[in-house]
């Protein structure tokens, strides 16, 4: 069995009337990749903030390393490292700059290491923070969560902003953490994302964690809508009969249709005839949801 | 200067800091190089201060004024009675009130306290950085006056000018400590702001009508004003027990800002 580094156990926040999250209840093994995974407004930001004790519960609790958010955060906040979804830094400094400040606020940073994911980022750190886009910008926030090695990692939305090289840059950073055994906590509400980096992914949507699953699991109940060409007209009588196909509909020598699970049995099918294009769209989420859970959430 | 919250706030203001400092070293000379020439015409303007209605003389800050001529009279006339007190205190309101809101407006605040730091210890930094900056303002003021009597032959003790100095600075620091108060409470920086210059206004005028209404002498005390006034630190020097009152307000708007910090959410 695995060690539980983080915990909550219905937590719930309310702000005012609206909801933030509602009863959640949560459990991160250590050396994971824990993706967290939903829709804007269900609840990610503000169940990260609650762990970082930033806002406060309404009810229920947290605790990381087995010790409670609301009372140890000083120490618990020494052996994380955490990306905030809004990322907002200090205008008047270089990177360079803040970087050496949170070093001196948290002390023990390893200034090598700061100068290993500089360079892996791409990142000019003599910059001024206000001259910089926001992927640079981005690229600090990683820097600054990265730097003193935490056991945990709590990224809220970490590839948001970046370059699809950097996004793979990002990646392979996740992968070594993870290898070395330490534990990620990662926002997202992009799906392929999430099969693609993480080992477990809990689904909030609307402030209610519907489901945790490895994403395995989580794969062959995605829902994607998929178009094929092909070189001659076909009728949609030609992929009757198949698993998990639906809303199937040929024009021509197009057919479009909603794929739940595998595609194994369209693209057989697709193969009967002289296919020209496919074009696979990324899942929707929110359809994923609202295709499996939907029933679950209400 | 990133080796603490302290002194990384302080450097976030160095230009402010930089040219209150120099405001201050030019008000400074430029009123007292006036003082050679205000000694001359004494006589005329004695009696011309003397004939001024009551309420008028009662808003500079007391009796003294008719001792215009002496170097006491004339630097609490030009400078402690009104335009001291009204730089410390919008200097110390405009720090103090964006020492913990401001970051938290400008959205740094989550960064911030991904440290390993407590809120406190946050609050205390901050609470640090209004402390030494006005300080240093009240500390160059007094040393441009004690330059300045220098030059333009004003007799005055060194002594008593650091007892007004530090009455003045206490004055704008405890108004300063009500922005910033404000600020832990709320996150709101132009509330700190609109709070501290209430409670400054209204100390001052009361200050001014307990003068002139009987029924309000009683509660003078109330009013910071009273212990920079009319306790007249320029004369008569000062000891503890004049600034324990600037101390407690101090102190209190510290306690309430590190309670009303701890227990709040953070603005996203
Ligand atoms: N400071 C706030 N005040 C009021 N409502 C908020 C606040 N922050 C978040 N919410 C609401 O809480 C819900 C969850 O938001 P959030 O946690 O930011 O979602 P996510 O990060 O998944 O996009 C949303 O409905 C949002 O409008
Ligand atoms: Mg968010």
């Amino acid at each position: 069995m695995a060690k539980v580094v983080v915990t909550t156990k219905n937590l719930t926040k309310y702000y005012g009337n609206t909801r933030g999250v509602e009863s959640l209840d949560l459990e991160i093994n250590e050396g994971e990749v824990f993706g967290y995974l939903g829709p804007n407004g269900a609840g990610k930001t503000t169940t990260i903030r609650m762990l970082l004790d930033l806002i406060r519960p309404t009810s229920g609790q947290a605790s990381i390393f087995g010790l409670s958010t609301s009372t140890d955060t000083v120490k618990i906040k020494k052996r994380i490292g955490y990306l905030p979804g809004e990322l907002e830094l200090y205008k008047n400094m270089s990177g360079s700059d803040l970087i050496h400040y949170f070093a001196a606020l948290r002390g023990g940073v390893d200034w090598n290491l700061v100068l290993q994911l500089a360079e892996r980022f791409k990142y000019d750190m003599k910059k001024p923070v206000k001259t910089l886009s926001s992927g640079n910008k981005h690229k600090l926030g990683l820097i600054q969560a990265f730097m003193h090695s935490p056991e945990l990692l709590i990224l809220d939305e970490p590839t948001t902003g970046l370059d699809p090289l950097m996004q793979q840059e990002f990646y392979r950073l996740i992968q070594e953490v993870k290898k070395e055994g330490r534990t990620i906590l990662l926002s997202s509400h992009n799906l392929p994302e999430v099969e693609r980096i993480c080992d477990r992914v809990g689904v909030i949507h609307d402030g209610r964690l519907i489901t945790v699953e490895n994403v395995s699991e989580l794969k062959s109940k995605a829902v994607r809508t998929l178009e094929i060409h092909f070189a001659s007209q076909v009728t949609a009588a030609d992929f009757d009969n198949l698993e998990g196909i639906s809303e199937l509909k040929a024009e021509g020598r197009v057919v479009r249709c909603t794929v739940k699970g595998s595609l194994d049995g369209l693209v057989k099918r697709a193969a009967r005839f002289e296919v020209v294009d496919l074009i696979s769209h990324e899942p929707d989420l929110e359809e994923t949801f609202l295709a499996y859970y939907g029933g679950l959430a209400n | 200067m990133f080796r603490n919250i302290t002194f990384k706030t302080i450097r976030d203001r160095r230009m402010s800091l930089i040219w209150w400092n120099i405001g201050f070293v030019a008000m400074v000379f430029s009123i007292v190089a006036l003082y050679p020439s205000i000694k001359e015409s004494a006589a005329p303007l004695a009696e011309y201060v003397n004939n001024l209605p009551d309420a008028v003389k009662a808003l500079f800050g007391g009796t003294d004024l008719t001792d215009i001529a002496s170097p006491t009279g004339f630097l609490n006339a030009e400078l402690f009675g009104l335009m001291v007190p009204i730089m410390f205190i919008i200097f110390a309101t405009g720090f103090g009130s964006s020492a913990i809101a401001g970051e938290e407006e400008q959205g740094t605040m989550d960064l911030l306290l991904a440290n390993p730091l407590s809120r406190r210890r946050v609050v205390i930094e901050k609470f640090l950085a209004l402390a030494l900056s006005v300080a240093l303002l009240g500390f160059i003021m007094w040393l441009s006056l004690v330059i300045g009597a220098k030059i333009f032959d004003m007799t005055i003790s060194t002594v008593k000018l650091a007892a007004v100095s530090l009455t003045s600075v206490l004055l704008g620091f405890s108004f300063g400590m009500i922005g910033f108060a404000t600020g832990c409470l709320t996150g709101k920086r132009g509330l700190g702001i609109a709070v501290a210059t209430i409670f400054a206004g209204g100390s001052f005028i009361f200050n001014a009508i307990a003068k002139l209404v009987e029924e309000a002498k009683d509660y003078e005390g109330l009013s910071l004003f009273y212990y920079h006034s009319d306790i007249n630190p320029l004369k008569n020097g000062i000891d503890f027990g004049d600034v324990v009152p600037f101390i407690a307000v101090i102190a209190v708007a510290l306690v309430v800002g590190i309670i009303g910090f701890d227990r709040r959410d953070i603005a996203s």
